[in-house]
């Protein structure tokens, strides 16, 4: 469905239901960017959006979105759909899809199209506007490889005179989508029997969150992993944690937010698990923000760390040069999967009007490696490494330095 | 004259109490600050075991953000923001001094406010 025929069948909706008995609700929101990293031969990737490299590119999280309500007593209606530029095209997404019945005051049921409560922000991740950093901590939120997926939610809320709580569990959930692996190249990722449950406290300024999930998560192994696996597999090792396909993935998270009169404060611990090639992983963040009348100048520390006996392979056993040769492919496969890295980050907000705020900001991160690869796969493969920060093959292992800066606007 | 009653009377609103309202058939008779929160942030639907709507004043608006909700317009457009994009709640609607007396007669368990005198039944003054 093109763009015209979308915008038809919106003003077509909203006239249907332009009635006293309904109540309707039209809000937009986007995010102007551009952004860069200081030297060639790197890529800083997402998997929701294109990579980051040393030309100027707008790309990354530039996008705009626009999301219709309608409520009918207890019943609510959300669409919201997501436009950005991907691989040079301008690429649509329904991010909103769904339809939430208030059983009464405390309990709900929504069913659709759900964007998921994993990490902190995850709800509002592409709300630029309301989020101090210009860029992400990508070292927790790349941990989760899907924003949406389709299912239900069961909901319960409390509130006791100023705090609230909140509990969400969904019961089933699904979803199949390219995502960005590395340097703009996607690859087909299907979640099924996706099961999660968060839970948030929260008072005028302070925000807990913890949340927990695991899911059924199909990635297709590329043939060169394939034929090290198999070929290790007839020399009677168990292999099955050396590839994508058919594995399940745990996350966990816990996150506090404090936004004061003056001082705003966030920070999250997550941990990711798989019994997949994908390294488990540990990642977590600091922010701190001074408020200054319009302008907000902030720092960030986010570091992601994967777990070193992923990376090891001594219980595999080999018997002659063949398996030695497959063995030493497979920790250089190993090798480039290591995506741990830190980022330090300094940053500038200012609003401009409500709903308007200019920010800038300036990131340095640095990666750790573990082992070494061989010079034959970095020249088959064209990398040194993959991870968030990618680096190609010839490329000196140093600080690189991102920059960003963007408009961010919702309404 | 009318310049001099004009002045009078903006400057009697200007220096009066926000007052929250409810139709005078209504069988609210008082309401706590903390509960008035939760309503505008829609953090319950619920007053009293009922079911109540609340409306925004467009020209008090501001007013009513800091006075009563204690943020700026600022704070609490972000916070609807949040609501309204992760699919939880929609602010309440904003209306115009001149419909607030017509919706609360129309509706009991209506609730606005204003800082002028309406003939309706006055549950709460900020002082």
């Amino acid at each position: 469905m093109n763009l015209n025929k979308l915008l038809l069948l919106f003003f077509l909706v909203t006239s249907l239901f332009s009635n006293d008995k309904y109540t309707t609700n039209f809000n937009y929101f986007g995010n102007l960017s551009a952004g860069k990293l200081n030297s060639s031969g790197y890529d800083l990737n997402d998997y929701n959006h294109d990579s980051t490299n040393d030309s100027i590119g707008f790309s990354a999280y530039s996008k705009v979105a626009a999301q219709f309500s309608l409520t009918y007593d207890d019943l609510t209606f959300t669409a919201q759909g997501l436009l950005r530029e991907k691989h040079s095209s301008l690429t649509p997404e329904i991010t909103w899809f769904n339809i939430k019945y208030d059983i009464n005051d405390n309990y709900a049921l929504r069913l659709g199209r759900i964007q998921t409560k994993v990490l902190l922000n995850s709800e509002s991740l592409d709300i630029d506007y309301l989020h101090l950093w210009a860029k992400p901590p990508v070292e927790v939120y790349r941990l989760m490889p899907v924003r949406t997926f389709n299912g239900l939610e069961l909901s319960y809320n409390e509130t006791i005179d100023d705090k609230s709580f909140h509990i969400s569990i969904v019961p089933f959930g699904f979803y199949k989508s390219d995502i960005n692996s590395n340097k703009n190249r996607d690859v087909s990722l299907k979640i099924d029997n996706s099961h999660s449950v968060s839970l948030t406290l929260e008072n005028e300024t302070i925000t807990y969150k913890a949340s927990f999930s695991k899911s059924d998560t199909n990635i297709k192994d590329l043939d060169s992993t394939l034929m090290i696996v198999n070929g290790l597999k007839a020399y009677g090792n168990d292999m099955q944690r050396y590839t994508f396909e058919d594995r399940v993935t745990y996350s966990s998270s816990f996150g506090v937010q404090y936004a004061g009169e003056l001082f705003l404060f966030d920070t999250e611990l997550a941990h990711f698990k798989s019994n997949s090639l994908l390294p488990t992983s540990t990642a977590a963040y600091v922010m701190l923000g001074y408020k200054m009348d319009k302008l907000t100048p902030y720092m960030i520390y986010a570091e992601n760390k994967n777990d070193k006996s992923h990376f090891n392979t001594s219980n595999i056993k080999t018997s002659d040069d063949r398996s030695v040769a497959l063995k030493k492919a497979l920790n250089d496969v190993l090798y480039l999967q290591n995506y741990s890295q830190q980022t330090t980050s300094i940053g500038v907000r200012y609003d401009i009007k409500v709903g308007l705020a200019l920010k800038t900001q300036i990131d340095r991160i640095t990666t750790t490696n573990y082992g070494d690869i061989s010079s034959l796969s970095i020249d088959m493969t064209g990398y040194e490494r993959v991870g968030i920060l990618s680096r190609d093959a010839g490329t000196r292992d140093k600080v690189i330095y991102a920059w960003t800066v963007s408009l961010s606007f919702a309404y | 004259m009318k310049f001099f009653i004009g002045i009078c009377f903006a400057t009697s609103v200007l220096f009066s109490n926000m007052k929250i309202y409810v139709s005078k058939n209504s069988t609210i008779d008082s309401i706590s600050l903390r509960e008035l929160k939760n309503l505008y942030l829609k953090k319950t639907k619920l007053l009293n075991n009922q079911k109540v709507i609340v409306y925004d004043n467009q020209e008090e608006y501001k007013n009513f953000c800091i006075n009563i909700l204690n943020k700026t317009d600022g704070h609490i457009h972000a916070y609807w923001m949040r609501q309204i994009f992760s699919g939880k709640k929609i602010p309440p609607d904003k209306i115009k001094y001149s419909e607030i007396t017509f919706i609360l007669k129309k509706n009991p368990f209506a609730i606005s406010y204003s800082k002028r005198d309406l003939d309706a039944k006055v549950i709460y003054e900020f002082k």
